[in-house]
């Protein structure tokens, strides 16, 4: 028996895990990249929000952020460890690949859970903390349980979780929140289907093998081309928005005019490339997708940072 | 009763008991963590209101 699923039988029981994985592998549970990405959008509405915060507060908004997010990323490792045994991609992940348990994953994760939303009540404020359990709850339950398995619109509805993060650290300086937030909030939500349907397209076989009905699955490539197509368009007019509302200024209007442009030009492309050079587009658009939110954010900061 | 009566003496390879001390030790930090968070914040907090 390999170490890393040693067992042992306790008078005749089921067999008891002891290996429950080491420090690495339960950070691996938190989806780390994720997280990054969480962590720097709910930065920027830290930063972007009215009044002062004390650098303190704002360093623990961004862990407890962190942790939530994280939090998760373990609980949706639990309940998705049938499919990510299947998947290329995912059967490396702590509790396919053995290395950790799955009851072990869950504790972990719904302690994480009620650490952070706990501590963002107490240490920051109620808001937060609730804006931060509902990302958990929405995530965790509506989009890993429900929608995930279910519906070809799965993270297109499922999105919502990943675009709160600037709303919880809008809230988490302000106590409130306003048109602005939920534009950061709009942005990531039109962003985030032409980003997974790029790596849907690409992981086609994956997703079909595991009976995850991703939209390249259940409505082909074609139909789902299309999709990233007017999503990068609705995406484009979208991101206009702080500018258009007078949130933003020049610079921003510059510089997301520009990241637009290539977004949506590489959604042309991918829509009418040849069957040989799909991948490669969809990867490029995929990889470009990241780095766009990323500069969306840092525009919108370093505009604000020119005004004032 | 000790986890190598619970498990049988020979359950516990050095290599999982490393293992198992790296995760209470990350435990340990990640808990030091915590408290420190809380009282740092708390400070701040009641800093904030005498000033205010």
């Amino acid at each position: 028996m390999s170490q890393s699923t040693q067992e042992t039988i306790v008078d005749g029981k089921e067999p008891v895990s002891l290996d429950t994985g080491s420090a690495t592998d339960f950070i691996a549970l938190m989806k780390p990249r994720v997280m990054s990405l969480v962590v720097f959008t709910g930065l920027i509405g830290l930063v972007m929000a009215p009044g002062t915060m004390h650098p303190v507060l704002v360093v623990t908004a961004v862990i407890l952020i962190a942790l939530g997010a994280g939090a998760s990323g373990a609980l949706n490792m639990w309940y998705d460890a049938d499919i990510d045994a299947v998947m290329s991609r995912t059967q490396e992940r702590p509790v396919p690949s053995g290395r950790v348990d799955r009851e072990a994953a869950l504790t972990f994760g719904l302690w994480m859970s009620g650490l952070s939303v706990m501590s963002m009540a107490v240490l920051i404020n109620y808001l937060s903390a609730a804006l931060l359990a509902f990302t958990i709850f929405f995530y965790a339950v509506v989009y890993t349980m429900f929608l995930k398995r279910r519906t070809a619109q799965n993270i297109v509805i499922g999105g919502a979780a990943g675009a709160l993060p600037p709303v919880i650290g809008w809230a988490a300086a302000s106590n409130s929140v306003s048109l602005e937030p939920l534009i950061f909030f709009a942005i990531i939500f039109i962003w985030t289907p032409p980003h997974f349907w790029a790596l849907a397209l690409i992981k086609n076989d994956d997703y079909k093998s595991a009976n995850v009905p991703m939209l390249p699955v259940t409505a082909g490539r074609q139909a789902t081309l299309t999709q990233i197509l007017l999503y990068s368009l609705g995406l484009a007019v979208v991101a206009m928005l702080p500018y258009a509302l007078g949130f933003s200024g020049v610079i921003y209007a510059l510089g997301a005019g520009i990241l637009n442009i290539a977004f949506v030009g590489l959604a042309v492309l991918l829509r009418f490339a040849s069957d040989d050079n799909r991948n490669r587009v969809a990867g490029t658009l995929f990889a470009y997708s990241i780095f766009y939110l990323f500069f969306i954010f840092v525009l919108l900061l370093a505009d604000r940072l020119a005004v004032s | 009763m000790s986890d190598n009566e619970k498990f049988g003496v020979d359950s516990w390879t050095p290599e999982l008991l490393k293992q198992r001390r790296r995760r209470a030790a990350l435990m340990g930090v990640a808990l030091a963590l915590m408290v420190g968070m809380f009282f740092i914040v708390t400070v701040v907090r009641l800093s904030a209101n005498m000033a205010g």
